[in-house]
Parts: C-alpha cells; structure tokens; sequence
C-alpha cells in the first residue's frame, strides 16, 4: 500500500476532482454555483501545473484566472441578475445531441492518445524557468517568440478599447460627442 | 533539473480531453451566455494543460509550450473582456442574456 508513489495519489485526486466540479459547473442549475465549481476546476489546474514543474504558469493561472476572469464572470452573473433565475434544463434533443458530440470528441482523442506515436522523453528543463520564458519573448533571431508577443499586446489595447467602446452607455446619442 | 513523472503522457492527455469533452457538452447546453462563457473558460483551460504537457513530455529542450500557454491565457482574458461588454450591451437592449432568444437577424 506505501509504495505507491505520491505523485501517482495527487494525480487520481486531482484529476477526479477536476471532473467532479467540471461536471457540476456545466450543468448545475444556479449559475453562481456554477462560477464556484468553475474556481476549483481552474484551482485543481494549478495544481496540475505544479505537479509538471510549471510554478510561474500555476502562478500565472492563479492570478490571471481565480483573481481576474473569475471575478469578471461572477460580476456578470450579478450585472445579468442571472443569479436570481435558475436555468431551464435542456430540452432532450439538444442534450442528445451535446452527448454525443462530447462522447464521440472523447472515444477519437482516447483512441489517438493511447496510441503511442508520440517521441515522449523525461527533457532537461531550463534552470530558471522565468528566464527561459521572458528570453523566449524577446528573442528576435530565427526561434524566437518576439512576434507574437507583440501581437499579443497590441490584442490586449484592442480589447481594451473595444470592451470600454461596446460596454458604454450610449445616452448621448443625439449630442454629437 | 530533469522531469521524473512516474505518470505517462497518456493519462494525462486522456485527463486533459475528458475536461475538453465535459467544456462540449456545456457550450453546447447552456443556454444562458454566462454558462456557455463558463464554458469557453473550461474549453481554454484544458487547452493550456495540454500546451504545458507537451512542453514538458516533448523532445526539444525548449520552452515554447509554456510561452504559448501563456499566450493562450492572455487571449482567454481578452476573450472575457470583450464578452463580458457584449452582454452588458446585451442585456441593456434586451433585458435577458439568454441566447436562444436573439432571433433579429433570423431571416
């Protein structure tokens, strides 16, 4: 019973975790418990992060996904007084159909997964992951990452001003402003 | 430092598509576009745990999957961002979310 290695526990625990509150945060009928399965599933990815010796994206995750998408999500559901009204079940085709959509994604990945053609190691990782991550953004020779990391910034101010254009109140109309 | 997992890719590959298949059958349920927003956050999340499995099970010795994990994470918040406004615009006109009621421009 001792010799099973910890990994191997963590890793059955989480992952039966992560389906659990998936499931639930898909069809859960109040949609604030909902967002509240959404914060473990996205919380248990952490830890899957840190289990993979990915500690700056399971940061990352935790800050940019439990502390800023989350919120925004429950700011919604607040905004939308969708909280108050629970969601209507589907009607049985439609869920027919969203079954075997999902079964029939998941029996082709199975069956590619298992198949073993992936040239799998145990790699050398960098010493300093952060390093690695941040010299990989700015390298401008021929393996570097310097233009997606510019287009990524200029998407973030065309968020931006899109979110404040859309999300404006437009009650000054008739006033040419 | 080297990675010394005891479990094989495939199980967590097979994990990580489990996740994207439950993130289906959401998106394709939900009819309110806050669940179905729960869902695209599901969808994006399993995407990244895939990205970070094959950085670290994968033969170059680089970091690009991480990079582009994080990629993939700054465009899911942008993705919010901008629903999120879509639905505030949305719910001023129509006073619900719900998305099997925008019919307007249904022939």
């Amino acid at each position: 019973m001792f010799d099973i290695p910890f990994e191997t526990i963590f890793f059955y625990l989480f992952a039966a975790i992560s389906i659990v509150f998936t499931f639930l945060a898909v069809t859960v009928q109040k949609l604030v418990h909902s967002a509240v399965a959404l914060m473990l599933v996205l919380t248990t990815s952490a830890a899957f992060y840190i289990m993979l010796g990915a500690e700056f994206m399971a940061g990352v995750q935790i800050l940019l996904y439990v502390g800023g998408v989350l919120i925004l999500v429950v700011f919604a559901i607040m905004v939308t007084s969708s909280h108050e009204l629970k969601q209507e079940a589907p009607t049985v085709k439609r869920n027919f159909a969203a079954i075997f959509a999902a079964v029939a994604f998941f029996i082709t990945s199975f069956y590619v997964f298992t198949n073993d053609f992936f040239n799998v190691t145990n790699k050398t990782l960098p010493q300093d992951e952060i390093g690695a991550i941040g010299k990989s953004f700015l390298n401008y020779s021929k393996n570097g990452q310097i233009l997606s990391f510019e287009l990524i910034s200029i998407i973030l101010l065309a968020a931006l001003i899109g979110g404040i254009v859309i999300g404006r109140k437009d009650d000054d109309q008739g006033s040419k402003s | 430092m080297t990675v010394t997992s005891t479990i094989p890719l495939s199980y967590w590959l097979i994990l990580s598509s489990a996740l994207f298949s439950l993130g289906i059958y959401g998106f394709l349920t939900r009819r309110n576009a806050i669940g179905i927003l729960i869902s695209i956050e599901i969808l994006v999340n399993s995407t990244v745990l895939n990205f970070i499995l094959f950085d670290r099970y994968g033969l170059v010795p680089k970091i690009e999957g991480e990079v582009m994990g994080l990629l993939v994470i700054a465009l899911a918040a942008c993705e919010v961002v901008i629903l999120f406004a879509i639905l505030l615009a949305l719910f001023r006109h129509k006073m619900s979310v719900n998305v099997t009621k925008l019919t307007d421009l249904k022939g």
